[in-house]
C-alpha cells in the first residue's frame, strides 16, 4: 500500500505541471516564489530584532501562525487533499491505510515548502547550531506534527462537512479569513509601536505553551539552558503530535466504512453553484444569479478593475500638492468605495437579458433590486474593512478604526442603495452581456448623462452625514465619539439602502415594462 | 407522394393522410384532411378509394394525427368558458397603431393560433397579453384577474415565451429552470421535480448541465418553453414556439402542448407557418396591420379552403403585378 500511495503521491506532484510547457513554467515560477515566501518568513525575525526575548518571541509567533494555518486551511478547503474516502472501495485494513496516508505525505509539494521552511530557520538561526541533535530532533518534531495535523484537518473536514456543504465551508472560511485581516494589522502595528516590544513577549507566552508554538519555546529555552522548561514543551508537543496520530486513525477508520446518506431528490438546488448558497426565494435566486454573472462576465471584471484607478490618481494628486498626509491617506477608500457603489447606477441595464423574466414573473420590485445588491456588497464590505484597517495603520492611529470602518461602509451603503434606486428610475441602455466591455449602445433618448449626474449628485449629498461624524471623530479622538460615527454610519447607510431598495423596487413594481422597452431597445 | 415513409403506400392519398405530420404543398395537406374527414364521418365513394382492409390495418399502425385530434378539439372547446379575453386592445407608437382594438378570446382547453403578416401585430398584441407591453387602451383577462390592474396574480396563470427577447443564458439549463421555478414562486421540491420532468419531456437531460448560450437556437426555444411552464399556468402565451425547432422536437412539443390543453389548459400561440396552424390549432385569429379580421375555430376561419388560400384572400394580398421587372429576365444585360 504504502508503495502504491508513494507512487500516486508522485504522480499527483508531477500532474502539477501537465499541460502546455507555459502552464509547466508558471507553476514552477509560483513554487520557487512560495519556497522564497517561506524563506523570507524564517528570516524576517533575523531582520526584524536582534537576538533575545524579542527574537525568540517573534520565532514562536511567527511560526505557531504559520504551523496553525497550515492546518486550518485544509480544513477549509480540503479539495486537493487525498483523503481516505478515496480508498474505501478498495480492499485495504483502515489502519494500514492510515498509516500509508502519513508516510507517504512527505512526498508533496506542500511537505517540501515546510521542510524548506524548517530547514531555513536552522541556517538562519546560528545560535541553535550549538544545541546539537535535540535542536534538529525538535524541528523533525514539528514537521511531523505538522504533517499530522494537515492530514487530519482535511481528513475531519472531509468526515463532518463532506463534498455537498465543501463549498458553503469555502465561503465560511473566506468570511473568517476577511474577517480576521483588521484584527491582523491591527495586532502588528499595535506590536510595533509600543517602545520595549512587550506585547510581542505577552503574546508569545500563551502561544508557547500551545502544541502550535511549544516546538519553537522549546529550542528556545535549551539555548538558555533550561532544560526541564524544554522538556515541558516537547512532551506538550510530543503528546500532542501522539494524539493527533491516534485521532487520524479513527477519523479513517470512520471515513472509510460511513456511508452517504443518498441525495436528498426534493432538494432542487443539487450542484447548481451559487444557488446552493442562497434559499429558494426570489430575491435570494436572483442574488446567486447576480454573483454567477459576475464570475462569468468580463463587463464586471473590467469594471472592478478600472475603478481603483480614480483614487489612486487622487492619492498622488494631493501628495505631489502637498496636502496632509493623514488626509490624504484617508481619501482614496471613500472616493473608490462611493464609485464601486454608483457603478450599480445602470445595474437593470447591464444585466438586461432576459429582464423580461422578471417582469413576466411577477417578481416584486424589491426582490429584484435586493437580490442585486448581492455582488457589490459581496465585494464592496471586504474592501471596505480591510482598506479600513489599511488606512488606518497608514494614519498610525488605531483608536480611529471604527470612525472610518463606520464612514467608509456608510459612503459604500449610501451609493449603493442610491444607485439601487436611479436604476430603476433612469435606466438606459447599456453594454450588453458578451459584448465588448468598452462599446456603448447608441441611444437617442436622454438619460445616461443626466442619470450619471444625478445619481452621483444624490450620492454624494447623501454620504455627507456619515463623513461629517468620523471627520469630527477623526480630529477629535474620543472612545465615544468614534462609537458614534461608527454606529452612525453602518445605521444610517442601511436606512438609505433600504429606502433605495424599496423605492426602487416600488418603481420596478410600477415601471416593469417600460424598464423593459428601454434596455431592450436594441434586442 | 412526398412525405411517405413506407414505400407501398406511395400511391394512396389515404395513407399520407394518415401518416401526414410534415406536408408541404398545400393542397396536398387539404386533400388529405378531407380523405381523412370523409373516413370519419361520412363514406366516400371515390375511385381512389383503397379497400377496407388496408385502412384499418394501417389505423392500428399509426396514432391519430394531431390534425384530427384538434378538429375534434375545436368542437368541444368551443362550448367551454374563455380563460383569456383581450378587449379592445391597442397600442400607438407616436402615430403607428401597431395594435388596433384587438379583441379575442381563447376557451378553456384550446389551442388558439395567431398567424398575421410580417409586422401585423402580433408580437405586440402576446407581448400586451403576457404583461410585457403596456397597451395604450383596452382589457386584458385571464380568468378574472385583469393582467394590467394585478400583475402579480395573473403572472402566476400565465406561462410566457416571447420571441427575440434572449434568456438568462449565462445560467445552466438546471440552473435557468430552477431560477423561473423560484421567481413563479414554486416551492423548492417541487422545482426539482418538474425540472426533471420538464427536461425529459423536452430531451434536454444532457445539456442541462451546459450553459444555455451554448445551446442550439432549436435547444433554447425547448428549455425557454420549459421554463414557461415550470410553475403549471393556466394559460401559456407562447411566441413563435416552432421557429428554430426541428421537426422532430416540434412533433414533441405539439404533443406536450395537446397534451397540456387536454388537461384543461389554454395555449395562445403565434407562427408564420399556415400550415403549422391550421394542423395543431382549434381556433384561430388573423391579424392583418394591427387589427383582427377573422376569428373562430380553424373549420369556421378556413370556410371550406385550406388556411393560406382563406389568409391570402383576408389578408388581400395579390401578386405583385409591377415592379421588380429588373430582377426577372436578362432584358437589362442584353
Amino acid at each position: 500500500m504504502v508503495a502504491r500511495l508513494f507512487r500516486l503521491r508522485i504522480a499527483l506532484a508531477g500532474g502539477l505541471f501537465r499541460g502546455s510547457i507555459l502552464h509547466g513554467l508558471r507553476v514552477a515560477l509560483m513554487l520557487l516564489i512560495v519556497a522564497a515566501l517561506a524563506c523570507a518568513a524564517a528570516l524576517a525575525p533575523n531582520l526584524i530584532a536582534e537576538p533575545g526575548s524579542v527574537r525568540d518571541a517573534l520565532d514562536t509567533i511567527i511560526g505557531a501562525v504559520i504551523v496553525a494555518l497550515a492546518m486550518l486551511y485544509p480544513f477549509f478547503d480540503n479539495r486537493r487533499y487525498l483523503v481516505p474516502k478515496q480508498f474505501s472501495q478498495y480492499p485495504v485494513k483502515p489502519a494500514k491505510l492510515a498509516w500509508s496516508m502519513l508516510v507517504t505525505s512527505c512526498v508533496s509539494w506542500s511537505f517540501i515548502l515546510l521542510l524548506v521552511w524548517l530547514v531555513a530557520l536552522a541556517v538562519n538561526r546560528p545560535e541553535w547550531h550549538t544545541g546539537g541533535w535535540i535542536v534538529v530532533l525538535t524541528l523533525v518534531l514539528v514537521g511531523m506534527f505538522t504533517v499530522v495535523g494537515v492530514r487530519l484537518a482535511a481528513g475531519l473536514s472531509q468526515l463532518l462537512v463532506g463534498d455537498r456543504h465543501a463549498g458553503g465551508l469555502r465561503l465560511t472560511g473566506g468570511v473568517l479569513g476577511i474577517a480576521l485581516i483588521p484584527i491582523l494589522v491591527f495586532g502588528i502595528t499595535e506590536a510595533f509601536r509600543s517602545e520595549d516590544n512587550q506585547m510581542l513577549v505577552d503574546a508569545a507566552g500563551p502561544l508557547a505553551w500551545s502544541p502550535f508554538g511549544a516546538g519553537f519555546a522549546a529550542i528556545h529555552h535549551l539555548m538558555v539552558g533550561d532544560a526541564s522548561a524544554a522538556g515541558v514543551k516537547l512532551a506538550i508537543l510530543g503528546s500532542t503530535t501522539l494524539c493527533f496520530t491516534l485521532f487520524w486513525f479513527v477519523v479513517v477508520h470512520r471515513s472509510v466504512t460511513r456511508i452517504e446518506l443518498p441525495l436528498d431528490s426534493s432538494n432542487a438546488k443539487q450542484g447548481l453553484g451559487w444557488f446552493e448558497r442562497f434559499a429558494a426565494r426570489p430575491a435570494q435566486v436572483i442574488a446567486a444569479r447576480q454573483l454567477t454573472y459576475w464570475m462569468r462576465d468580463p463587463r464586471y471584471k473590467i469594471a472592478l478593475i478600472a475603478l481603483p484607478v480614480a483614487p489612486i490618481a487622487i492619492l498622488f494628486a494631493f501628495l505631489v500638492a502637498g496636502a496632509d498626509f493623514n488626509l490624504a491617506v484617508a481619501l482614496p477608500l471613500p472616493v473608490l468605495l462611493l464609485l464601486l457603489g454608483w457603478s450599480q447606477h445602470n445595474d437593470i441595464a447591464m444585466d438586461s437579458t432576459a429582464i423580461w423574466e422578471h417582469v413576466a414573473s411577477g417578481v416584486k420590485g424589491w426582490a429584484d433590486r435586493a437580490g442585486r445588491l448581492a455582488p457589490i456588497l459581496f465585494v464592496g464590505v471586504p474592501v471596505a474593512v480591510i482598506g479600513s484597517s489599511l488606512t488606518v495603520t497608514f494614519m498610525g492611529d488605531w483608536r480611529i478604526l471604527p470612525a472610518v470602518i463606520g464612514m467608509n461602509l456608510g459612503v459604500l451603503l449610501v451609493s449603493t442603495g442610491v444607485a439601487s434606486a436611479f436604476s430603476a428610475i433612469m435606466p438606459y441602455p447599456a453594454t450588453r452581456p458578451g459584448d465588448s466591455p468598452f462599446v456603448q449602445p447608441q441611444w437617442s433618448g436622454s438619460g445616461s448623462g443626466t442619470s450619471q449626474t444625478l445619481s452621483m449628485l444624490a450620492a454624494l449629498t447623501l454620504s455627507v452625514p456619515p463623513i461629517w461624524f468620523a471627520v469630527g471623530a477623526i480630529s477629535s479622538v474620543t472612545f465615544t465619539g468614534n462609537l458614534w460615527a461608527f454606529f452612525f454610519g453602518i445605521g444610517y447607510g442601511i436606512a438609505v439602502l433600504l429606502a433605495g431598495v424599496i423605492i426602487g423596487g416600488r418603481v420596478f413594481d410600477k415601471q416593469g415594462p417600460e424598464i423593459l422597452a428601454v434596455t431592450q431597445i436594441f434586442d | 407522394m412526398h412525405l411517405s415513409s413506407s414505400p407501398s403506400s406511395a400511391d394512396t392519398p389515404t395513407a399520407v393522410g394518415a401518416e401526414g405530420t410534415v406536408g408541404s404543398a398545400n393542397e396536398q395537406l387539404d386533400e388529405q384532411e378531407e380523405s381523412l374527414e370523409s373516413r370519419s364521418r361520412r363514406t366516400r365513394s371515390s375511385g381512389d378509394e383503397t379497400p377496407a382492409a388496408e385502412p384499418a390495418r394501417r389505423r392500428i399502425e399509426v396514432p391519430t394525427p394531431s390534425i384530427v385530434r384538434a378538429r375534434e378539439r375545436g368542437r368541444i372547446a368551443a362550448q367551454n368558458p374563455v380563460v383569456l379575453r383581450t378587449e379592445q386592445l391597442t397600442k400607438v407608437y407616436g402615430s403607428v397603431v401597431a395594435a388596433n382594438e384587438v379583441s379575442l378570446s381563447v376557451h378553456a382547453g384550446s389551442l388558439t393560433g395567431i398567424v398575421g403578416p410580417n409586422g401585423a401585430g402580433k408580437t405586440t398584441t402576446l407581448s400586451m397579453i403576457s404583461g410585457l407591453l403596456r397597451p395604450s387602451s383596452g382589457r386584458v383577462t385571464v380568468g378574472s384577474v385583469d393582467v394590467w390592474a394585478d400583475g402579480p396574480a395573473a403572472k402566476q396563470l400565465i406561462g410566457t415565451l416571447p420571441d427575440r427577447l434572449r434568456l438568462f443564458d449565462r445560467l445552466t439549463g438546471a440552473q435557468l429552470l430552477y431560477y423561473s421555478g423560484v421567481l413563479h414562486g414554486v416551492a423548492e421540491a417541487e422545482v426539482a421535480a418538474r425540472s426533471v420532468e420538464l427536461a425529459e419531456a423536452f430531451g434536454l437531460e444532457s445539456a442541462l448541465d451546459r450553459l444555455v448560450s451554448d445551446y442550439s437556437a432549436g435547444m433554447q426555444k425547448k428549455i425557454a418553453l420549459a421554463c414557461s411552464m415550470i410553475h403549471a399556468p393556466e394559460v401559456l402565451v407562447l411566441d413563435e414556439p416552432f421557429e428554430a425547432i426541428d421537426p422532430v422536437s416540434a412533433a414533441n412539443v405539439t404533443e406536450i402542448l395537446e397534451k397540456f390543453v387536454a388537461g384543461g389548459g389554454s395555449v395562445i400561440l403565434s407562427s408564420h407557418s399556415l400550415e403549422l396552424i391550421q394542423r395543431v390549432c382549434d381556433h384561430v385569429a388573423i391579424i392583418a396591420s394591427g387589427s383582427v379580421i377573422a376569428q373562430g375555430t380553424v373549420d369556421a376561419v378556413r370556410d371550406g379552403v385550406s388556411l393560406e388560400e382563406r389568409f391570402r384572400a383576408l389578408v388581400g394580398e395579390g401578386e405583385s403585378k409591377k415592379g421588380l421587372q429588373w430582377l426577372h429576365g436578362s432584358s437589362d444585360s442584353e
